[in-house]
């Protein structure tokens, strides 16, 4: 079990998971108070010792059944004799999908669990040394199952409503059935994914299985490269990060002494010292900090800008005082857009509604900045903090730098943050260098990781 | 110390807290293995409340350490009783000084903080570090000495070791990353709003009279809520409120319109109201 347990360890270890050494032994110290016989408690027992961070937690799940898969035995048994018979006395596609829709009303698990392994038996077509990875499996099956369809159908009848689609229930019941849906769905899904990886590391092995599917964590995934999938897993992380941006922002300096004496203070603690002054108390002012985001949304940074905006969503739900901008040549306003509407209605509103195009819809950083400092010059102040987000690629036009210095000029901090390398930093049409001297702080912010160095940093 | 995660669900219980296999586990690894528990989630989860009901399931008397910006070891620790000490200098003027030195820095003219007070006491207690992460690094510091040595040095006077070991428990909101030489003395768990299910069963306990298909409804509708992107989730004990309402107005289900009437209970955010009664209600 203890080799067993540093093989898992090492792997975390590699996918980027820190863990140390007194770590492991805590594991396997909590290892000997605990029954091995239920899994569930030996796989809490083993997050709590070894995990110290949510976001981590996904990666050990799929580590953890990789190492310590369930049944092993009895996942192995079947593959092979089981597909000729299924095949022969097939049900109907039609039954498979009236079955599943029954299970999942039930919620009969372990109906389910049959299920899911008939329709992998059938549909997978999976071959003991083929070099194909669980999701192209997993796709296959749910194809297979058509999804999205028994999803549909599974709210209706969750919502009471007939056959046709017309929901006869109110806004409410409508919502919450397909909340309901969705949840079952997902654990249709994971049985699935998690008969299939069963099978995939009987056939390959764990070592193989783990290396196949370790994709970095999320703080590590770049935002150039970020999948839709990617974003919407970062989403809670930077929720939890625009909140500790606000925090950072609005430091109050209470540790440090200096500001002015209080008196009222200073005397009454002075009255414990017989009178003495020992320790002067000081005035602090709470610092409310205003933020102005300026954010490139051109083609060059597509993904990027749509992390960017979700990093505006949340943090127009932190700082009390934000107005945010978005840029492409054109500089326009986008508060507004992130005050009421969800996300992605926002995100929509900003590349439909928003003003960002002058002349040919290439980066200008320049124009963007000049324009900025002419239409909403006087949203700067000396409580303002401003980010810039984007790549500094202004498709060799005039850099304008000075107009960034005024702006500079006028507020407590500027920060630029760049998703770009810090190797491509000024290739090309990249002028990073030309603002750099005029910003607080250039940061290559490349995913979540270095953001919350960032905000670090900050404070 | 409890003898499985089973026991400790049922002592949890009678206090009533109900918790999960989850929560089960982490409490009992940390009090097999002695380490503090740090319990880290968004607000509203519960994380306070489940210490409070570990101290009474143990049983152990809650010393409570509330964190905030600031906070110094003249707080967190101990702090010399300036006041007698000066009285004590002042009466033994004419006496021989370095008797009065020794005297005036012995235990009698320490004022113990939490911390201190946690290692010195000889009863079992349960001390709770509460929003550890509205420190700053270096109070965070602080802490390490007592949470992986039980002890406080203080300098004019010595190292004051723990007579027993006290249970410890901190909570988090994760402002902000807590760095990793307070994370690796701790066993970490992460709280989440609990499932329908189990939301239906807090309502069950806490609220009397609480029919169950009434409970059912409400942690449905809680969840979806907590769905919507909104300023401020609502928390546990808002939803026992919102429940503890409805049963005071006599409702025994939920629609459209009455859940429009009472959202105020839940959200106290005028934006999120808004955006729940758009997602929630007909238009």
């Amino acid at each position: 079990m203890i080799d067993r347990l540093t093989a898992f360890v090492d792997r975390l270890r590699q996918v980027g998971v820190p863990v140390s050494t007194s770590e492991v032994i805590d594991a396997s110290t909590a290892l000997s108070f605990i029954s091995w016989s239920e899994r569930s408690v030996f796989r809490s027992a083993l997050a709590a010792t070894l995990i110290k961070n949510g976001t981590h937690r996904p990666v050990f799940e799929t580590l953890f059944d990789i190492y310590f898969p369930q049944m092993v035995g009895e996942l192995q048994q079947e593959p092979d004799s089981e597909q000729p018979s299924s095949k022969n006395d097939a049900k109907p596609l039609d039954d498979m999908t009236s079955e599943v829709l029954e299970a999942l009303l039930r919620m009969d698990l372990e109906l389910l669990d049959r299920l899911a392994e008939e329709a992998i038996a059938r549909y997978a077509g999976m071959m003991p040394g083929r070099p194909v990875g669980g999701r192209y499996y997993q796709w296959k099956v749910e194809q297979a199952l058509d999804m999205n369809a028994i999803t549909e159908r599974l709210t209706q009848m969750l919502g009471g409503s007939g056959p046709g689609g017309e929901t006869a229930g109110s806004v409410l019941t409508a919502l919450l059935a397909r909340e309901d849906a969705t949840a079952r769905m997902g654990e249709l899904r994971r049985r699935i994914e998690r008969i299939i990886r069963g099978r995939l590391i009987s056939d390959r092995g764990p070592e193989a299985m783990a290396r196949a599917l370790s994709r970095p964590l999320p703080e590590e995934v770049e935002f150039l490269q970020a999948t839709s999938e990617d974003l919407a897993e970062m989403k809670r992380t930077i929720a939890a990060m625009s909140r500790r941006l606000a925090a950072r922002l609005a430091y109050k300096h209470h540790r440090t002494k200096r500001g002015r004496i209080d008196f009222r203070k200073t005397i009454r603690r002075s009255l414990e010292t017989g009178g003495t002054p020992l320790e002067p108390k000081y005035r602090h002012r709470t610092n409310r900090p205003d933020l102005i985001v300026m954010c490139d949304v051109s083609g060059s940074v597509a993904s990027f800008s749509r992390f960017a905006l979700s990093l505006l969503y949340a943090l127009s739900q932190h700082f009390r005082k934000i107005r945010s901008f978005a840029f492409v040549d054109a500089i326009d306003e986008v508060t507004h857009f992130f005050e009421q509407a969800e996300m992605e209605e926002a995100a929509r509103r900003v590349r439909t509604e928003a003003n960002v195009v002058w002349l040919d819809g290439h980066s200008d950083y320049g124009h963007a900045f000049s324009q900025f400092l002419q239409r909403y010059g006087d949203a700067l102040s000396p409580k303002t903090t401003v980010l810039v987000l984007g790549d500094a690629r202004s498709n060799f036009r005039d850099p304008l730098a000075e107009r960034l210095h005024e702006i500079r000029d006028r507020v407590r901090k500027l920060y630029f943050l760049n998703p770009e390398p810090h190797r491509h930093w000024d290739t090309g049409d990249s002028i990073v260098s030309k603002y750099s001297p005029v910003c607080d702080g250039v940061f290559e912010v490349r995913n979540l990781r270095q953001l919350a160095q960032f905000i670090e940093r900050i404070g | 110390m409890f003898e499985s995660p089973d026991r400790v669900t049922a002592a949890l219980k009678k206090g009533g807290y109900l918790s999960d296999a989850e929560i089960a586990t982490s409490v009992f690894v940390a009090d097999s293995i002695g380490k503090p528990l740090l319990i880290e989630g968004p607000a509203g989860v519960g994380k306070t409340e489940l210490a409070k009901c570990l101290a009474e399931a143990l049983p152990a008397r809650l010393i409570r350490l509330q964190c905030y910006e600031g906070l110094d070891e003249s707080k967190a620790l101990y702090e010399w009783n300036y006041r007698k000490q000066l009285l004590r200098i002042q009466a033994d003027e004419n006496k021989d000084w370095s008797k009065t030195e020794e005297d005036i820095f012995s235990e009698d003219y320490l004022l113990g903080r939490p911390l201190l007070d946690a290692i010195r006491s000889s009863d079992p207690v349960l001390l709770l570090i509460d929003e550890v992460d509205r420190l700053d690094l270096e109070a965070e510091a602080l802490m390490l000495e007592v949470l992986s040595d039980w002890q406080v040095s203080i300098p004019e006077f010595g190292v004051i070791r723990a007579q027993r070991r006290p249970w410890v428990v901190l909570t988090s909101n994760a402002t902000r990353e807590l760095s990793e030489a307070l994370k690796r003395r701790c066993v970490f768990l992460a709280l989440e709003y609990p499932s329908i299910e189990r939301e239906k069963e807090i309502l069950m306990t806490k609220v009397p009279d609480m029919p169950e298909a009434l409970a059912e409804r409400v942690a449905e509708v809680v969840r979806a809520v907590r769905n919507l992107e909104l300023k401020k989730s609502p928390s546990i004990a808002e939803s026992i409120d919102w429940a503890r309402s409805l049963i005071a107005l006599g409702r025994d289900s939920l629609e459209d319109g009455e859940i429009a009437e009472t959202l105020g209970v839940l959200l106290k955010h005028s934006v999120d109201i808004d955006k729940a009664r758009g997602a929630l209600t007909a238009k």
